[in-house]
């Protein structure tokens, strides 16, 4: 069989490798820097601080986006998305992409079930699950108070037309973006794209470790926070401050995490394939006998990351044979049930295959020789 | 308090912060310290300066978008 030199596949899960940047920042925090944020006044605090406000200056950046104020930490993308479900005053309808994530979904099924939004419906879209935006004319904004969009699918990869979607959504309609699989990958344009809200991972195509993430929001002060808690600041009062981003960041931070995430950013690595490369891989697997591609229709708005099924073998199996060939993917439905409706694969799934920087040319040309002699077999 | 001291008070640690590079970028000599608790508890920590520099410190503070006050032990 052949040989793979970098067989992980499983970057929309978490990231792996990080940048070596990011292992020796966080090591060098734990063990000759900590110190808390914000909270007391010594030189160790004070260089803790300096660093977290640092990453939230420039992750505010690279988000196309001049308000850092507006960007509050939190443990992943779930949590951001819950801080806004719940912290808005919804009423009437949700629309939304119909291929978003559980992270969505749950909290928005237990919004309606507690009689906090009347339904939720979906966007009109094309079958790769992209927004059509020629039909958006015909879509009746009436009773609608929020719409979210997942910016690039976590199945297939679809990226979603965020900036015709920021045109076209009525002033008095709130717009959720979730970047989780976006972040780090695609340009993302906050401000430009009249975004209201985004939803954040740092572990994931920001190449940062686990439990970092956040929430920027251009209308905070519509939100009321999820948690409530010290913050370092209006100490003398049981209530949280009004002012940002403290009213949305209770409890002490993951500053550690934080500062890994900063140096991620700081050493993001060059790419080792171009897009003309991953869509000549996907154009090469397509051809395999027996696959089944999940991926955008159109070249032109395809992440990342892709699925796929086989006629005969199931997705356990098939992804259980990766395995054994030192290929690490995700199979099942990726906590994206709705996408898997939208595209036909639900309730088996599929076994999905997402890209890093890190990936060679003949990373990608040792995956499709392995899935067709697998596929052989 | 010492009365050649002045307090630069802050809304949080991220203005705090802010400003205390601002200042060391404007080679204004400025002190990360606890806030004095006859001052203040609004933020665990504030800038510290001697009384000669508050109008340099005043003008370059004046570039950031937050909110200062200034306190003077008398």
């Amino acid at each position: 069989m052949t040989e793979i030199s970098n067989g992980y596949f499983d970057n929309g899960a978490t990231s792996f490798p990080k940048p070596s940047a990011v292992s020796n920042a966080m090591s060098h925090f734990i063990t000759e820097l900590g110190g808390t944020y914000g909270r007391s006044a010594y030189e160790r605090v004070r260089q803790s601080t300096a660093l977290v406000e640092q990453c939230r200056e420039e992750l505010t950046r690279y988000m196309g986006s001049t308000l850092a104020d507006h960007l509050s930490f939190t443990p992943n993308a779930t949590v951001a998305i819950n801080t806004v479900l719940n912290g808005l005053r919804l009423s009437g309808r949700v629309l939304i992409s119909p291929l978003e994530h559980n992270a969505v979904m749950r909290p928005l099924t237990f919004l309606k079930q507690t009689g906090r939004i009347s339904e939720w419906g979906l966007l009109p879209h094309h079958p790769d699950g992209r927004i059509d935006c020629d039909r958006l004319s015909k879509v009746d904004l009436k009773n609608v108070s929020l719409i979210i969009v997942n910016h690039q699918s976590n199945v297939n990869g679809v990226i979603q037309p965020l900036k015709e979607l920021g045109d076209w959504i009525d002033h008095r309609v709130l717009f959720l973006t979730d970047l989780s699989q976006s972040l780090g990958e695609n340009t993302v344009k906050i401000d430009h794209w009249k975004i209201d809200y985004a939803a954040f991972t740092g572990h994931k195509h920001l190449l940062g470790p686990t439990g970092t993430g956040g929430l920027f929001g251009r209308n905070m002060e519509r939100l009321r926070p999820l948690i409530q808690g010290g913050t370092g600041s209006l100490s003398a009062s049981f209530d949280m401050p009004d002012f940002l981003p403290d009213r949305f960041e209770a409890g002490t931070p993951n500053v550690v995490g934080i500062v890994g995430l900063l140096a991620a950013l700081q050493n993001r690595p060059q790419p080792a394939h171009t897009r003309d490369d991953l869509l000549q891989m996907l154009a090469e697997i397509a051809q395999i006998p027996g696959i089944h591609l999940y991926r955008s229709i159109q070249p032109e708005y395809q992440g990342e990351l892709f699925s796929l099924t086989h006629d005969r073998l199931s997705n356990a199996t098939l992804a259980t044979r990766l395995a054994e060939q030192h290929i690490e993917t995700r199979s099942g439905l990726h906590c994206a049930p709705l996408a898997h409706q939208t595209l036909g694969s639900f309730r088996t799934g599929t076994v999905r295959f997402s890209l890093s920087p890190y990936h060679t040319v003949a990373d990608m040309s040792a995956l499709i020789k392995i899935i067709s002699t697998i596929v052989k077999q | 308090m010492d009365e050649k001291t002045v307090y630069a008070l802050f809304q949080n640690a991220r203005q705090v912060i802010q400003a205390d590079q601002t200042c060391r970028k404007a080679t204004v000599r400025v002190r990360v310290v606890p806030v004095p608790e006859q001052i203040s508890s609004e933020c665990g920590m504030c800038l510290q300066f001697e009384k000669q520099f508050r109008p340099k410190v005043e003008t370059v503070l004046a570039q950031l978008p937050i909110i200062v006050s200034f306190y003077e032990p008398e």
